[in-house]
């Protein structure tokens, strides 16, 4: 029961981020706040576990909400970031940065289809990449997937959006004013964290309760 | 006291805990099951999982990104 320590690939990789780190700053200082994020957010999601199947899965195969009440805390936080954002822009005249989508019919399809796709990988697109960068080479085919299926669904976006019904978009600040918008949202957001936590424990409760009633019987 | 080993090398979520859910299912009390893997995030889950049930979990990483669980039921 040897560990290698894969020190020659550490070094490796120290030194790509080194170089492209300063490649980067060189060409544009932006760039390198961004190479930061996008290292720290892969650190994160690899040593975390994270997965936007998984939280699914665990609800409907094993009742299990841990994933669940994480996802929903990424949101919620997400949530405040971007709401600070948006708002801080739009003070100051600026054009709203991000997209306000809307629900329709090819919300529905979309979903369904990328369901299947996630169930027949056992992962969605960031656990695919993260599952890559593990070494799990399964997982290539999965991109490779991921690839062909989203310029093939680029190519047809518009259709879908032009053709089928569609509802018109909902921006909640527009609605309730600045801070309320984003506190309906995060009470939305948080009585499903308490839902899950009842959810849980219901659950629970009632097999111990069956537990109990097939020993009587 | 029966000992079974099964290799879930290349399986993805959920399957490998749901075969040793069956596994485990059809297994006496105290009879041992050694699983080989090598998906991580699946190895958080089956701990857990194993933990809720008060089975018995070992776990022993044997090589970089290869675990073998043994679950004593």
């Amino acid at each position: 029961m040897k560990k290698s320590s894969q020190l020659l690939p550490k070094v490796i990789v120290l030194f790509v981020i080194a170089a492209l780190s300063i490649n980067f700053y060189l060409v544009n200082k932006f760039l390198i706040i961004i190479w930061l994020i996008a290292l720290s957010t892969g650190f994160i999601l690899h040593r975390s576990g994270i997965c936007f199947s998984g939280a699914f899965i665990d609800i409907i195969l094993f009742r299990n909400y841990t994933m669940a009440r994480a996802l929903l805390i990424i949101i919620m936080v997400s949530l405040l970031g971007i709401s600070a954002f948006q708002s801080y822009s739009l003070s100051k005249g600026m054009a709203l940065p991000g997209f306000v989508g809307s629900l329709g019919v090819s919300t529905a399809m979309g979903a369904f289809l990328f369901g299947i796709g996630m169930v027949f990988a056992g992962a969605c697109g960031f656990g695919t990449l993260q599952r890559l960068g593990e070494g799990f080479s399964l997982y290539m085919w999965v991109l490779i997937s991921i690839i062909i299926g989203s310029v093939i669904g680029a190519y047809h976006f518009s259709w879908w959006t032009r053709t089928l019904p569609r509802f018109s978009p909902v921006y909640l600040p527009d609605i309730f004013g600045w801070p309320w918008g984003v506190l309906v949202s995060l009470t939305v957001l948080s009585s499903l964290y308490l839902f899950t936590l009842f959810a849980e424990k219901g659950f629970v409760s009632f097999q111990k309760g069956l537990e109990k009633w097939s020993k009587k019987g | 006291m029966e000992q079974k080993r099964i290799n879930l090398c290349g399986e993805v979520c959920p399957v490998p805990l749901m075969i040793i859910q069956q596994e485990l299912a059809n297994m006496a009390t105290g009879d041992t099951l050694i699983v080989d893997i090598d998906m991580g995030q699946t190895v958080r889950n089956i701990l857990r999982w194993c933990e809720k049930n008060n089975y018995v979990s070992e776990i022993d990483e044997t090589e970089d990104g290869a675990w073998l669980i043994t679950i004593t039921k």
